[in-house]
């Protein structure tokens, strides 16, 4: 299933400057590694060298903050 | 406006909405302030008396700030603490400034001060930075403590759990001023913490409470939950032998009492006692009271 990933403006330039990326992926995480497959500098940005979500990075689905959200 | 922004915003919960309103009235500018739909009619009010568009999002304040970020970035909208942050940040940095001016030009020992994006504790000890760097005032640095209420305190968890980056809550908690679940500088309030040597400490919503009564009893200031949650955070660091009884703190009382009194303190205050408009009926009203003086024989 396709997910459209809206990215924030001191994101874009590492992600063809666009604001939204279309990306499939059955998780958030698929989808984000998805994401930074096809935009590899963005890689560093949301991901710390072991490979975690850095923590001051926010990832919503809809409206609602994923770390809120059931796993 | 010379930044090229037609439009001025901001999100808030409450107090920088009243000051955002009320610079944009006198600027001339249009402006739109974003607060969570259920915030405290005085807070309100002291937005809508400047005629912003105010808009009540349904919500808590983190959901309030990314809507903001989104219409930032989609609207091109000067947001005093998103997109004109660092402008938002010099100005809490006085506080630091205000603060050794009114000792005297002396560091007190220990500062509370309250967290909830985290923007003004940072600044407060940059402010000092910067006075002790032009030679104004000299000495130790004090320590600087970081008060939460305890249904809303991501920032002193870190702080406990010896994290860089504190993890994001769903704020629950009277203190609505310092609600913030994911502070957008709360990575720099650890930071600016652990380096001066100070701590984190977080207070019930009780406690929240009696600190504001005991502030209004004891030194006649009346403030709103956040400085309640900061006096009882004072008074545990005190408690704990975390600030020596003999050491000068500084308490950063940070919003007023009226804005959020009907909803907080409102029931907990003296009762107010109607009687007739003759002597006999103050007299009579003074009899009836255990605490009456004695009144002169006529």
């Amino acid at each position: 299933m396709a997910h459209r990933i809206l990215i924030p403006t001191p994101l874009r330039p590492f992600a063809g400057k666009q604001e939204s990326v279309e990306v499939e992926g059955r998780t958030v995480g698929d989808a984000l590694q998805r994401l930074v497959g096809q935009y590899s500098d963005l890689r560093r940005h949301l991901y710390n060298e072991d490979g975690r979500l850095r923590s001051f990075v926010n990832i919503y689905v809809n409206d609602e903050d994923i770390r809120h959200l059931d796993r | 406006m010379e930044l090229g922004f037609s439009v001025f915003g901001c999100a808030s919960t409450g107090n920088l909405a009243n000051s955002v309103s009320a610079h944009a009235a006198r600027l001339g500018l249009e402006c739109y302030v974003f607060i969570p739909h259920d915030l405290e009619l005085g807070k309100v009010l002291g937005s809508a008396i400047f005629r912003p568009h105010l808009i009540g999002v349904r919500g808590n304040y983190d959901d309030v700030n990314r809507l903001c970020t989104q219409i930032a970035d989609r609207l091109g909208w000067g947001f005093a603490n998103i997109n004109l942050r660092s402008y938002y940040a010099e100005g809490a940095k006085t506080i630091g400034f205000e603060v050794v001016e009114q000792l005297g030009w002396r560091f007190p020992k220990h500062v509370v001060s309250p967290v909830a994006g985290g923007t003004l504790l940072p600044r407060i000890f940059r402010g000092f930075r910067e006075l002790r760097e032009i030679g104004l005032v000299d000495g130790e640095f004090p320590k600087i403590h970081a008060a939460q209420a305890a249904g809303c305190a991501p920032v002193v968890r870190a702080l406990q759990q010896d994290l860089e980056f504190p993890e994001p809550v769903k704020p629950s908690t009277i203190a609505t001023s310092i609600a913030i679940g994911n502070p957008a500088d709360g990575f720099q309030v650890v930071r600016t913490v652990k380096s001066t040597g100070g701590t984190g400490v977080a207070s019930s919503d009780d406690e929240i409470l009696q600190a504001m009564e005991l502030l209004a009893e004891t030194e006649g200031v009346f403030t709103e939950p956040a400085g309640g949650a900061t006096l009882a955070g004072a008074i545990q660091l005190v408690r704990s032998g975390v600030i020596p009884s003999n050491e000068s703190v500084v308490v950063c009382i940070t919003g007023n009492g009226y804005k959020t009194a009907a909803e907080t303190i409102g029931s907990r205050v003296a009762p107010r006692i109607e009687i007739g408009r003759s002597l006999e009926d103050f007299e009579a009203y003074l009899r009836s009271t255990d605490q009456a003086p004695a009144l002169p024989q006529v």
